[in-house]
């Protein structure tokens, strides 16, 4: 499959290409001028209308990782109008399969997570006014309407905080669980998203447009990550136990 | 009160302010609507801003969607900032459209908007102020308007004149909202305007604006 990945030099970017690229033909994309690595590059702004269509040609799905979280200006312009641009894109091309992805908050703001558990990602929206949530949610929505519209399935995979795993994993002193978010996943473990949210078959979807909760299993219960495994046969590898068990810390 | 109503270039924005201006303090303010400082400036001392979308042929899809979701957003975060009670945007009807004609579809049916870019818009721009009224308390008023007519000669099933949408406007600028019978009074309400005709049978039910707006819309024969 030939795949163009959108905001590739970011922290997620290196770990969804070496998760994609053994099997896939990657077209990796980024604001950036300068990459390290050896598949097709281009620079490109998601927020370049016309950039991302033409970058788009020719491919058979898009995985959108661009992120912009502080200026007002600019996350509108690549969270939210980003998306218009890349479902722009699929529509014009053809292309069936968007990946899309985001923060747990693009659904389940303060309203949710200061309130509640058992949260998954069937809710409502509600990212509350905070201006990354609220501009990636403003993406998703863009999203959904395009699937609804259009003969094309988006899957969008939602994040919070990540991990190192293994060698890279911060000392125990170093590591405080009171700062835990109970939606943490491994770098690793993100990635193997991608490749099972590009190839699951259409028919396997239970709509044109899911969410998916991506974190380890953990035994706080706020949120779920039930969906993942029951769909995309999504299984973390790492349960992150050094955070939260005491034998552990 | 002190209104401040955006979008001078639209002959909407135009009509209410002249109706307005007899019993209050009345501004009219074009966007585009910046963070910066001077938003704040615009909309202090306001009670109520009253905002709706420029239609213009020359704004591409780019330009709409800022528009309709960074500059919405800029002018609603000005407006908790400075204490602005009321924030009345005008939208439309196109997201409702989708439903079969022999439905009658209110404000408790689901939008099905679709990506032609000006009803997306509007659709964004309720998506905006949803938040802002759910999260900051500030009691945001959504009336999606018909297709507009100012001289009566539209054909369409969902025909607003002049004149109503005029006075729907200023229903929801200037009525106090009552509290449900088991809840406080929502900082979120959407109502749907559209004028009467007696030849067709209105698609789009206007009951919620009529008990709570006291919207009357006039019946024009065709």
């Amino acid at each position: 499959m030939k795949v163009l990945i959108l905001g590739s030099n970011g922290m997620l970017g290196p770990y969804v290409e070496k998760a994609l690229q053994d099997d896939h033909h990657l077209i990796l994309t980024d604001i950036q001028e300068e990459y390290e690595g050896n598949n097709e590059y281009l620079q490109l702004d998601v927020a370049d209308l016309e950039g991302v269509v033409s970058a788009a040609e020719g491919v058979d799905a898009i995985v959108n990782l661009s992120v912009l979280r502080h200026d007002r200006k600019l996350a509108f312009d690549v969270n939210a109008r980003g998306c218009y641009n890349v479902m722009k894109a699929a529509v014009h091309h053809g292309i069936s399969r968007v990946i899309n992805t985001g923060p747990h908050f693009t659904i389940a703001g303060p309203g949710y997570e200061d309130f509640e558990f058992n949260i998954n990602s069937e809710i409502p929206s509600q990212s509350g006014t905070g201006l990354y949530a609220h501009t990636k949610s403003l993406g998703q929505e863009i999203c959904r309407v395009f699937s609804e519209n259009h003969d094309l399935h988006v899957i969008t995979l939602l994040f919070y905080n990540f991990k190192e795993s293994g060698d890279n994993m911060l000392s125990a002193s170093d590591i405080d669980p009171n700062q835990f978010v109970p939606f943490s996943v491994t770098w690793e473990d993100a990635a193997r998203a991608f490749p099972l949210s590009l190839e699951i078959p259409d028919d396997k979807l239970p709509s044109k447009c899911e969410i998916f909760n991506i974190f380890c299993d953990l035994p706080h219960g706020q949120f779920q990550n039930e969906k993942a495994r029951r769909i995309l046969d999504w299984e973390p590898t790492d349960n992150l136990e050094e955070y939260w068990k005491i034998d552990s810390l | 009160m002190n209104i401040l109503v955006t979008n001078p270039t639209s002959r909407l924005s135009r009509e209410i302010v002249q109706v307005l201006t007899v019993s209050h303090e009345v501004e009219l303010a074009a966007g585009p609507f910046s963070h910066e400082e001077s938003q704040n400036e615009l909309v202090k001392g306001a009670d109520t801003v009253v905002h709706s979308l420029q239609d213009s042929p020359s704004m591409n899809e780019s330009d709409a969607l800022d528009q309709a979701m960074r500059q919405i957003y800029n002018l609603l975060f000005a407006c908790v900032q400075e204490g602005v009670s009321r924030f009345v945007f005008l939208s439309s009807l196109s997201s409702m459209k989708e439903y079969p004609e022999e439905y009658m579809v209110n404000e408790k049916w689901k939008p099905l908007p679709s990506t032609e870019i000006n009803g997306l818009c509007f659709h964004l721009a309720e998506f905006v102020c949803r938040e802002y009224a759910r999260e900051r308390s500030i009691d945001v008023r959504v009336l999606r308007l018909g297709d507009l007519d100012w001289d009566g000669k539209l054909e369409s099933g969902s025909v607003l004149y002049g004149a109503d949408a005029v006075s729907g406007v200023i229903g929801a600028i200037e009525c106090d909202l009552s509290p449900g019978s088991w809840a406080p009074a929502s900082t979120w309400n959407v109502f749907h305007l559209q004028s009467r005709n007696s030849l067709r049978r209105s698609r789009f039910s206007t009951r919620k604006a009529e008990l709570q707006l006291g919207f009357t819309p006039v019946s024009i024969e065709k």
